[in-house]
């Protein structure tokens, strides 16, 4: 979070770096700008074999009046398999493409955000900067192959991300990472 | 010390007493009656329908306090199970008073909980509800109703409408058919302005001066749970186990924030649910101090038309900064599946600190 308000408000970050003590109205300004910041998580576990194909990862209704800050994806395979030898070790993302897309209410597709042709790890397993606006689901979509062994294996994600008001977004928003696929440069 | 020179003035709930803006105005009239004013929704029980109701302008300059409604919405799917025999005979559970029509149906509520409305006078055009998320709330909590503790409602602050300006009303329905009902205000004529010419300012007791006006009801509405939609209406469902932030709409200016109510104490209670189990957490996106370590049920913290403080007081006015927004984390601790909270809404009200 301290690295959010750095990024929003660098003359703090200069005046601290330079040893010398933040004056009052800079103190204000750095208590308003970390109080704008909510930390939230989400994500899911899904059957593998129920996910071939395009499958909701992970769905976060970003609050209205707010902006939602991704920065972390995490995804993850476990075999659930009773007896196998790697049961519930944590492997690699599913084979297959990922991307992120805006969501209005009742599930119909608004409009998609990244990539949907970017390789899964690049978006499943990585860290982020992306901003959704209030009033619709952030989704994190997945579309893949199927899995060598046929049951038991799961997907799991979690998404790290923080709920800004206006007084962040405004400042950073425009510092969206650009994720490009190797080749369409 | 009252500043009016009214005579004995005699009151049936203990000794009148208005807000310091509101005497200051009316210490620059000689004289002041009674004023009720009626409006009626125009509703006519389409699907999904608004009406834009004007109030005629008034000759006086007039002071409002606040309202009493009345506005029934027919039955629906999310209202209570009704088991009639012989017609009109009705079985009840819990000794519920049921209102049947010919045929068995039942009145969904009639204390304007499921009927919405967005204020403004006719010269500022200010609205009194945020935008955010249906630009209007309830009637419950614009005023008391009939059957209920509190047939009036105050507002945070008297409204002051000069002489002149009408009153614009929008009311709306979501997914209800509602027909009639109507917002009665009531307030103070305020006749004879001393000087001949009505206040510009007034002077408050701790000597600032502020414009005439410059205090406008404020209304933020929140609603409670995931929205969602149904047949193109805008929903909100919260179901058990649901944890939801909401946040209200960025004030333009400093607001006194005063009460909070809610529409759904009635109909929670009548699905089977506990409203002991809708929990909140308030903080200020602005100042985060920690208003309450864990969650509060939600009669500790928002009045409803049924109890005898449709907008639970706060206890104490807390000034909500300019550009700053309330975060509620609202929680449904309830363990049934089928037991959804549908169409709550939340409003906070007070009283924004600038006008005109």
């Amino acid at each position: 979070m301290r690295e959010i308000v750095w990024s929003a408000a660098p003359q703090l970050w200069a005046r601290v770096q330079s040893g010398s003590p933040l004056r009052e109205e800079e103190e204000a300004l750095y208590y308003k700008l970390w109080s704008d910041i909510k930390p939230v998580k989400y994500g899911s576990t899904i059957l593998w074999t129920a996910a071939l194909g395009l499958a909701n990862l992970a769905r976060y209704q970003v609050p209205r009046n707010l902006s939602h800050i991704v920065l972390r994806t995490e995804c993850y395979v476990v075999n659930e398999t009773a007896g196998a030898a790697n049961r519930q070790a944590r492997l690699a993302p599913p084979r297959g493409l990922a991307y992120w897309q805006y969501e209005r209410v009742g599930g119909t597709p608004a409009q998609i955000v990244t990539d949907i042709f970017m390789p899964a790890p690049v978006i499943l397993n990585a860290e982020e900067f992306l901003v959704f606006s209030g009033g619709n689901d952030a989704v994190l979509i997945g579309n893949f192959t199927a899995p060598a062994a046929d049951t038991g294996w799961y997907i799991e994600t979690v998404v790290y991300g923080y709920n800004c008001g206006s007084a962040i977004t405004d400042r950073i928003g425009s510092n969206q990472a650009i994720a490009q696929i190797t080749g369409n440069i | 010390m009252p500043l009016l020179n009214s005579g004995q003035i005699i009151g049936h709930y203990g000794e009148a007493r208005w807000t310091p803006y509101a005497e200051a105005i009316a210490s620059h009239y000689v004289n002041h009656v009674p004023f009720y004013l009626n409006v009626p929704t125009g509703l006519t029980g389409a699907a999904d329908e608004e009406t834009v109701v004007v109030s005629r302008p008034w000759k006086y300059d007039v002071l409002i306090f606040g309202a009493y409604v009345k506005g029934c919405i027919e039955g629906d799917d999310e209202a209570d199970m009704v088991i009639t025999e012989d017609s009109d005979q009705v079985i009840t559970e819990d000794g519920d008073d049921v209102i049947t029509e010919a045929g068995g149906g039942s009145i969904g509520g009639c204390d304007g909980q499921q009927i919405f409305l967005q204020v403004a006078d006719r010269r500022s055009l200010l609205p009194w509800v945020t935008a955010s998320p249906i630009n209007a709330a309830p009637m419950s909590a614009f005023g008391g109703s009939d059957g209920r503790a509190m047939p009036l409602l105050k507002l945070p602050e008297a409204f002051f409408l000069p002489a002149g300006v009408e009153l614009q009303h929008n009311f709306s329905v979501f997914g209800n058919l509602a027909t009639g009902g109507s917002i009665d205000w009531v307030g103070v004529q305020l006749i004879n302005p001393i000087g001949q010419q009505s206040p510009k300012e007034v002077e408050m007791p701790d000597g600032s001066t502020i414009p005439v006006g410059s205090r406008i009801p404020w209304f933020a509405v929140i609603g409670i749970g995931r929205e969602t939609t149904l047949s193109g209406d805008l929903r909100f469902r919260f179901a058990a186990g649901a944890r939801v932030l909401g946040y209200t709409q960025p004030v333009d200016c400093d607001v006194e924030i005063h009460d909070i109510s809610c529409n759904f104490f009635l109909s929670y209670d009548n699905d089977g649910g506990n409203i002991d189990d809708i929990q909140f957490t308030l903080s200020d996106t602005g100042n985060r101090r920690v208003w309450s370590q864990n969650t509060t049920p939600a009669p500790a913290l928002m009045g409803d038309t049924t109890k005898a403080y449709p907008a639970l007081p706060w206890p104490k006015p807390y000034i909500l900064k300019k550009g700053d927004q309330l975060e509620l984390t609202m929680t449904n601790q309830g363990d049934n599946a089928d037991i959804i909270l549908t169409n709550g809404y939340l409003i906070i009200r007070g009283v924004k600190l600038c006008g005109l």
